[in-house]
């Protein structure tokens, strides 16, 4: 067993993992990064469209550009050691055993640790769709790994189910490489992803969105044959011809290892409860990116890494004092909040994210204390496709109490 | 040599028996078969063996408490449920013995449960238990408390079906046997109410004997030969499987009280650590292993009622499997057919069949014996084989080892259940040319991610170590794709 | 009256136009540009795999220089289906460029070293 030692260990390299070691090693910090691919970017090296980068870096990136802008900056410093095509197996006592090739077991005895291990689909199986199990069925992040890292198409004639960002996404790249993408069919009454992928995904070719729609069957024994797709509202059902389905039906944190250490996971979430420095429960461990939040964009992942990243430093260093903690509370229309709870003293109030449960236009976020309301923002918009982030007012931080994020609004 | 999946050399000879089927019960009769000094071979319709009702069930070693005494399924029960800890042994096949508890949600059934107990006494299994709801509650914590007691059955066991048909398959073809697979019998040519020639899509097999253990399909396979002695009825379960962290709900195989006709929707812990439930009960074609939502909800609800802390968003699959019953004789039919004298008929193999197999595999023998077959031992019989080591069980250090001993063990391919690329080699050499074979033999793709993590990287990896192209690699044979090409010509 | 929502920046603001051309509910002047650009014709940027032999990766991830019209962007991943690149490439590289369209690497590439 080889056995190392170091300041910070970050679990994955993916846009949460470089932002955070890259900080936390600009702060001085010896960090070793555990990625296991072969290379860095994490899910970036394969989202190969543009739309990253935007409100970060002021420039609109494909997904390797951006990570490669990390990437670079990362491997310049001499005090983070990165440790490729390496899985992290388990987590004892500030010790983190991985695998890999070259090293076989590898021990990394660490002061803080970052997890930033990012998120899995949901699968049909989970869904429990009826009927058969053929080849054919793919979730759609991973039929985009097979087109755009193993250059392999899935499939000639497709149905997406899920109008999450990654189902329309796959919809664009599958029709432009030739493939027939018969529609999207999306079971709420609204898309699940960001309105312009609406509309430079499925609009601007044609693929048709079905809202209220799923998938009720699935045909074909060896390789899909066709679907069944149900209108919820009238339940009317038809056929349709297809030899392959995406499915873009949610992410889930993926929190595996996490759990095996005991941190405390927000049922909301899905990830972990975290203070504003993106400490969990277990003193020296952070959490950021889809691991403690499934985020919508890239810009947001490396903010919130940073964040992390500090925190490691910080931790280690014992900058912080902490003398009191308080909740922060998902009230009314509001689906979750991150973080979930404040270390107080703050110097500045911290930027909280969220998601409306539904979504609504002319709405007010709200901050309550002890039945006090605060105006937080207030937006033409709020969907549950597009997180929300928001600055606490510094008068809920003053007192001991528990702060509650509220909204309220018309329903869209 | 390995096994001739594809070989179709020596297809010319004549056999001594050839067995027709490579589900659990075709393989265990394949490997009992291989003590003797016989040529055997083994023909099977899929890619690979054990994919028929041995993949799909509740992969239970019933005691044989249940089978109505005098029946042969109570007979070769209670003989394959005695063979099954040393056959595990020597095979490497997992086997635990969990015991089992059958319900009883009101005070009149504990006469049922009574019934039950004499009937295994019958049978000669004595190790039954009536308990009540103080015991039951501390065996089964979060039982309903609607039940009222349960019949306690200490040796009822799990196992892993198609795990057991591989390793059936490989030790029978270390000791000789060979398995052709991918290849379909379609008809027979008869001279004097015998076999001479056995038609398959891939050509022609002569045999002194034909063993068909066919599953769903062995009536027809009689049918072709001329022998409409019996008939099959395909009978569908239905099954969702849970997530490994509630693989604990239960820590017994939790029963019904049973039918005229089944044993009932069971929930069951599977040897991995999952949690199982299922089996409903439908009457349907031989082709129909869909999953419906009516069958979800009747498996989901009655499970529910029994373990009501059952989470339901922890399911991470669903399945149905096809019971071959013979519905007139209401027992298996294991005999000489009546009507061809070369052949003998393995057929209405359900419940319980997978806990019969290894006592069927040794009935088939003594048919053969009775009708003269000289069975000479094989001196250079192996009896042990060893399973695919598991990087996943293996302690730290054990790990170290095999990886520096062979570093394709350092990279894991499926991270929900930690399997490695030496792993997924060791299965290829052993005959594994499909995901799901690969699956079968490693587990990887059956963990909570369900192959959305591995199969992008197992399918060049397969293409690579099978040496062909990456559309050519499939989910389960036949045409099941994964892949039409590259994206770039 | 037409409602186009931009597709900038991932607000997606919509944008009203009205008969007489008076472009209104655009949060930034890229919103403006944008649907200026949308009525004489959609054009969008191009991002597609092509194959590349001898590196660390099977395919790389390019992008279009300029954006091209709507309708042309299947045919063109239709037309450059067939070519091939060599590593060692360079994020940033213009990896082809016939006239017409010209594509950029959006990653680089290593070369890999026989051993």
């Amino acid at each position: 067993m080889k056995e190392i030692s170091t300041d910070v260990v970050v679990i994955g390299g993916g846009p949460a993992g470089l932002a955070s070691a890259l900080r936390a090693g600009e702060l001085g910090a010896n960090v070793v990064l555990i990625e296991r691919d072969f290379e860095l970017g994490g899910i970036l090296n394969q989202c190969i469209h543009t739309g990253f980068g935007l409100s970060l870096l002021g420039i609109e990136m494909t997904g390797p550009e951006y990570a490669e802008t990390f990437i670079e900056k990362l491997i310049s410093l001499s005090n983070i050691n990165v440790l490729l095509s390496t899985m992290v197996l388990d987590i004892k006592d500030k010790v983190v055993y991985g695998v890999n090739r070259r090293d076989g077991v590898i021990a990394v005895k660490t002061e803080a640790i970052v997890l930033a291990m990012g998120c899995r689909e949901r699968t049909r199986g989970a869904l429990g769709i009826p009927g058969e199990r053929p080849a054919g069925i793919f979730t759609a992040g991973s039929a985009q790994r097979l087109i755009n890292i193993e250059g392999l198409m899935p499939g000639k004639r497709i149905v997406i189910l899920g109008s999450g960002d990654i189902g329309m996404i796959m919809a664009r790249r599958l029709f432009l490489e030739g493939a027939e993408v018969l529609g999207v069919l999306e079971k709420l009454p609204y898309p699940g992803g960001l309105t312009r992928n609406v509309v430079q995904c499925l609009e601007d070719f044609d693929i048709p969105l079905y809202l209220n729609h799923t998938i009720s069957e699935i045909k074909g024994r060896y390789r899909v044959e066709g679907v069944v797709a149900e209108n919820l509202l009238t339940k009317k059902r038809f056929s349709v011809d297809v030899d392959t389905i995406l499915l873009s039906v949610g992410l889930i944190p993926e929190n595996e290892l996490s759990k095996k250490i005991g941190v405390q996971l927000d049922p909301r979430t899905g990830g972990p409860v975290v203070d504003q420095y993106r400490e969990t429960n277990i003193d020296g461990v952070f959490a950021c990116g889809n691991v403690l939040q499934v985020h919508d964009l890239v810009d947001e992942v490396t903010r919130e890494a940073y964040i992390a990243g500090e925190g490691a430093v910080n931790y280690i260093s014992r900058k912080r004092r902490v003398e009191r903690i308080i909740q922060i509370k998902a009230g009314e229309n509001v689906r979750y909040v991150v973080p979930q709870r404040l270390s107080l003293p703050i110097d500045t109030p911290p930027y909280i994210y969220f998601r409306p449960q539904e979504p609504f236009k002319n709405c007010q976020i709200l901050g309550k204390i002890d039945g006090k309301e605060f105006l937080l923002g207030s937006y033409e918009y709020a969907r549950p496709g597009e997180m929300i982030k928001i600055r606490l007012k510094r008068e809920l931080l003053d007192s001991n109490l528990d702060i509650e994020v509220s909204l309220i609004g018309e329903k869209e | 040599m390995e096994g001739g999946s594809k070989t179709q050399s020596g297809m010319d000879k004549e056999l001594d028996v050839l067995i027709i089927g490579g589900g659990i019960i075709g393989t265990a009769i394949a490997r009992e078969l291989a003590r003797y000094k016989l040529e055997v071979a083994l023909v099977e319709k899929e890619a690979d063996v054990g994919w028929g009702t041995t993949k799909a069930n509740s992969a239970i070693v019933h005691t044989g408490y249940d089978p109505k005494p005098g029946t042969l399924m109570a007979k070769l029960n209670v003989e394959g449920a005695r063979l099954y800890p040393s056959i595990c042994e020597e095979l490497d096949v997992p086997y635990k013995r969990i015991g089992s508890l059958v319900l009883t949600p009101s005070e009149e059934g504990f006469k049922t449960l009574e019934q039950l107990k004499e009937r295994g006494k019958i049978n000669g299994v004595i190790d039954l238990e009536i308990i009540t709801q103080d015991r039951l509650l501390e065996l089964e914590p979060n039982i309903s408390k609607d039940i009222k007691g349960a019949l306690f059955v200490r040796d009822t066991a799990i196992t892993s079906p198609v795990e057991l048909a591989i390793a059936f398959r490989e030790n029978a073809e270390k000791n000789g046997v060979r398995f052709i697979l991918d290849t379909t019998v379609i008809g027979f040519e008869i001279e004097d109410r015998k076999i001479k020639l056995i038609k398959t899509d891939k050509g022609y097999l002569r045999a002194k004997w034909v063993i068909n253990s066919a599953g769903i399909y062995s009536d027809e396979i009689a049918r072709l030969a001329g022998d409409d002695s019996f008939t099959i009825t395909s009978v569908k379960g239905e099954y969702a499987l849970f997530d490994k962290e509630v693989g604990d709900i239960v820590n017994h195989v939790i029963f019904p009280l049973p039918t005229e006709t089944s044993k009932g929707i069971l929930v069951l812990p599977t040897v991995d650590g999952n949690l199982l439930v299922g089996p409903n009960e439908h009457i349907t074609t031989k082709e129909d292993t869909n999953v419906t939502e009516e069958g979800l909800t009747e498996i989901l609800s009655f499970a529910k009622r029994e373990i009501p802390s059952l989470p339901m968003n922890m399911i991470i699959t669903v399945f149905a499997g096809l019971r071959a019953k013979e519905l007139k004789r209401n027992d298996f039919v294991i005999e000489p057919s009546p009507l061809v004298e070369n052949l003998i008929n393995v057929g209405g193999i359900q419940s319980p069949g997978l806990s019969s197999a290894p006592g069927i595999a040794i009935y088939v023998t003594e048919i053969l014996k009775d009708k003269g077959v000289k069975l000479l031992q094989n001196p250079k019989f192996i009896p042990e084989r060893k399973a695919i080591r598991r990087f996943a069980n293996l302690s730290w250090e054990e790990r170290s080892k095999l990886i520096a001993e062979d570093p394709n063990y350092g990279e894991i391919i499926c991270r929900c259940e930690y399997v490695t690329v030496g792993e997924v080699m060791e299965a290829v050499r052993r005959g594994a040319n499909t995901l799901d074979g690969i699956k079968f033999r490693t587990r990887a793709g059956s963990g909570r991610c369900q192959g959305g993590f591995c199969g992008p990287r197992l399918i060049p990896l397969l293409s690579q170590l099978l040496e062909v192209s990456p559309e050519e690699i499939t989910k389960k044979g036949k045409g099941s794709k994964l892949v039409i090409g590259e994206t770039k010509r | 009256m037409k409602i186009l929502t931009c597709i900038v920046c991932p607000v997606g603001c919509k944008i009203k136009i009205d008969e007489e051309g008076n472009i209104q509910g655009a949060r930034c002047d890229r919103g403006i540009n944008f649907v200026r650009k949308e009525l004489l014709g959609s054009e969008r940027i191009l991002t597609t795999t092509i194959r590349v032999e001898g590196g660390m990766v099977k395919v790389l991830p390019v992008k279009s220089k300029n954006s091209i019209p709507k309708e042309k962007l299947r045919e063109v991943v239709r037309k450059i289906s067939s070519i091939s690149v060599k590593a060692p490439i360079r994020r940033g590289d213009v990896v082809y460029d016939d006239g017409e369209i010209s594509l950029i690497a959006t990653r680089s590439v290593e070369e890999v070293k026989d051993v």
